[in-house]
This record gives C-alpha cells, structure tokens and sequence, in this order.
C-alpha cells in the first residue's frame, strides 16, 4: 500500500496543479501522479486524497458558473464520481488537475445547456441569486451590486468567451492550465480571453451608461506594436 | 476595431490583464501614450478590468471549513461498486449505472409504433365519410333523436349511438359539440337504452 506524507495531501492554494506548502508544481504533480496510481489499483483511500486536495477550488470554479453553493456542491461530487469512473482513462503523463477540472468545467456547462434549453434560467436565476443585504455586514450593496453587475454582464457574454474569462481573470488560472482544462490550444485561449476581454468592457461602459470607448484610425500613429 | 495597427485590440485586452511579455507591455504602454483612440480604448478597458478583480476577490461561499465532500464521494463509490457487483437485473441492467444500456434506449420504439398505429387508424377512420347504407334501417335510434345523422352508418353499421350521450337533464345529446342539429331535438332520456346500444358491436368483428 502506498503511503503518503501529510505535505504531499495538503489542499491547492493558487491555480494548477496544486503546490502544498511543500513545494512548487513539480511536487504537486509527483503528489497527484502517485496518488491516482493508487486510486487506480483500488485504493479508495488515495482517492479521498485527491477529493480533500482539490474540491475547494472546485466548488469554487463550480460557483463562479452556476451561483448557488448546494447545486456546486452537487455537480462537484458527481465530477469526482466521474473522475473516479474514468481513472483508467486517466493519461498519468499529464496532470491530473487539468483534467478534472476539464471534467467538472464540461459537467458544469453541460448542466447549465440543459438548464437553459428546459427555459429554467429565464424563471429562476433572478429569484434564486439575488441575495439580500445581510445586516452583519456593514454596507454590503456595494458587493452585491457588484457581484450581480458583474455576473449579469457575464451571462451576456458567449459562452466559449465567457469560460476564459471567468477561469482567468476571476479564478487566476494561468492560459497554459486553461488550455488544458477546455482542451484547446494556448493561442486560441488567448484570442478567446482578449475578445472576451473587450466584450465584457463594452458591455461594462454600456451598463454604467459611458460611450463605449472604440479606437479611431484616424487618430492612431504608425507605431507597430509586437506580435505577443 | 478602428486602430490601423492590426489587432490592437486584442494587444490591449491581454496586456491590460498581465497577459503579455514585459517588453510586448512596454511597447504598448508607449503606443498608447501617443495614440489618443488607444488610450481611451487602454483606459476603459483597465476601469472593466478592475471590476472584474474586484469581482474575483469577492470569493464565492465553498465549503464550510472542515467539511468535505471526500466521505460522501467515497461513499458513493463503495455504494456503486457494490451495484456492481450485485447480480444483475433480468435485463442486464443495473440502477446505478450511469447510462441505460441499448435495450432500455430502445425499448420504446415497440410501444411507439403500436401507438402511432392506433393513432393513425383513429384518424382514418374520422376521415372517412360516412354514407348511409341503403341497408341499414333507420329505426335502430330510438324514437324522437334527432333526424340528422339518424340512420348514419360507417361501413353499413349504424353509429348512432355513437354520436349520443345522456346529458344532465336526462337528455340524449349528440357527443360532437359541431353537430348541432342533435341539440334542439334531443329527446329527454326514458331511462331505456334503445335497441341498437344493446346488441353487441357486431362491426368490430368484421373483416374488411
């Protein structure tokens, strides 16, 4: 039976793959790497291991999709469910965070397509999401109006633009873990978060009533600017 | 996008959000300061941007601390791989499993293309028009119902009483609503069923 240092299980902190506080992703990867290998040969054990690591930022990247903690909950359970049926699909040359996050992404978004096509969002979103001023809190509205500013212009935004801007600019995964999570290249990631980026601005500058600011070729100068 | 420069606004949205090389930024951060159109367009998207940092450090609620979602996974697992390795039900198929397999897909089609048969015969036989048979006697409804559609017949079989039902007021009423001929000279009801409702149905064991 293979044993594992406590460093080895402690929970991700920032994006993917998982740096305990006993090292960089190498070690993570190592970590995770060794327990799947025994998840495979039926350690149920090493299994619970990944869930414990890697179901915060889960939940997580669930709720940022979907809104309500109980259904991201649910759909993170299933996700692990589902890695754990496909463990012997599993690649182990590649890194397993990317790969169950790309489980729970599809799950998440699959929900949602169906959600949407049975016309739930249309009847509950509003009803369900908003929250109400919590008077513990000093002033919340601020963060209300914010969250559901930012949330309503999100929906608004195409689903395959929206899933990169969501996972990098409010979960912090880099573009090279995005690429691996929605399984596309890196360059398209790119071209996804910048049109997705200029998207949500127009959107932004529309919602708080400012002229959406556009570039005049007029006024633009000869300076080439670099190919990234 | 209006800039001349080719996907200038594409630069700018990853550059704006730390997605660029250090030197691809400097060379932005440059052209913007001498591009007015880039500037306005460098300067709303940094306001976007910040709203939406804003946003991300809003962290959702997750888990409660000290609870884990591993005993119920878990739990789950054991619960499916005993399912698993339980016998099978007489169709091969186990509850747990998490797609039915081909015969519970296909199973239905049987049953929709009996449906849809019935379905069909149904509306033919609405659809065929009813000619009265010169066989067919005209006292087989009850005295005093109705003369249209009195001594109607489908495939020289009265369907008088078909067309009828006994309404509140002890009426016999036609049972369509649109053939209204049957409405005023409807005959209340004397508590005997004519004849005809009697005998049995002989035109259902006719062969055609």
């Amino acid at each position: 039976m293979t044993t594992f240092a406590m460093s080895d299980l402690r929970e991700p902190e920032v994006g993917l793959p998982s740096g305990g506080a006993s090292g960089g992703p190498v070690e993570a990867a190592i970590a995770d790497a060794r327990l799947v290998d025994a998840a495979r040969q039926g350690d149920r054990d090493a299994f619970g291991h990944l869930v414990t690591r890697y179901e915060r930022r889960l939940v997580s990247v669930i709720l940022r999709f979907v809104h309500d903690v109980e259904l991201a909950r649910d759909l993170a359970q299933e996700t692990f469910l589902k890695a754990y049926q496909r463990l012997d699909q599993f690649d182990p040359s590649r890194r397993f965070g990317p790969w169950l996050f790309r489980i729970g992404v599809n799950q998440t978004l699959d929900y949602l397509r169906r959600r949407s096509r049975r016309g739930w969002i249309s009847l509950f979103t509003d009803a369900g999401t908003e929250r109400q001023p919590d008077p513990a809190v000093p002033d919340p509205r601020e963060r209300i109006d914010l969250e559901q500013e930012v949330r309503l212009i999100l929906d608004m935004i195409p689903e395959k633009y929206r899933t990169v801007l969501v996972l990098r600019d409010l979960e912090n995964f880099s573009s090279s873990e995005i690429a691996a999570i929605l399984h596309r290249k890196e360059a398209t990631i790119r071209w996804r978060l910048a049109e997705a980026r200029n998207r949500f601005q127009k959107l932004w500058e529309r919602r708080r009533g400012a002229p959406v600011a556009t570039i005049d070729p007029a006024e633009s100068t000869e300076d080439e600017l670099p190919n990234s | 996008m209006n800039c001349r420069i080719p996907d200038a606004e594409l630069e700018l949205a990853l550059a704006v959000g730390g997605d660029a090389d250090p030197e691809t930024r400097a060379r932005i951060l440059r052209h913007v300061e001498t591009c007015e159109s880039c500037r306005r367009a460098w300067q709303a998207l940094e306001q976007s941007q910040a709203a939406l940092q804003r946003a991300a450090r809003l962290a959702p609620p997750e888990l409660p601390p000290g609870e884990s979602l591993a005993a119920c996974v878990l739990h789950r697992i054991a619960r499916l791989a005993s399912a698993q390795a339980a016998p099978r039900t007489p169709t091969g198929w186990s509850p747990l499993e998490p797609h039915a397999p081909p015969s519970m897909v296909l199973g239905w089609i049987p049953s929709a293309l009996l449906a849809a048969a019935s379905i069909m015969l149904l509306v033919y036989s609405a659809a065929t028009p009813m000619a009265p048979a010169p066989s067919a006697p005209a006292a087989r409804s009850p005295a005093g119902v109705a003369d249209a559609g009195r001594g109607s017949t489908f495939r020289g079989v009265s369907i008088d009483h078909l067309l009828r039902h006994v309404n509140r007021e002890g009426h016999l009423v036609p049972i369509h609503p649109g053939v209204s001929d049957f409405g005023p000279r409807a005959t209340p009801f004397n508590g005997v069923l004519p004849q005809s409702d009697l005998q049995p149905v002989q035109w259902l064991s006719r062969s055609y």
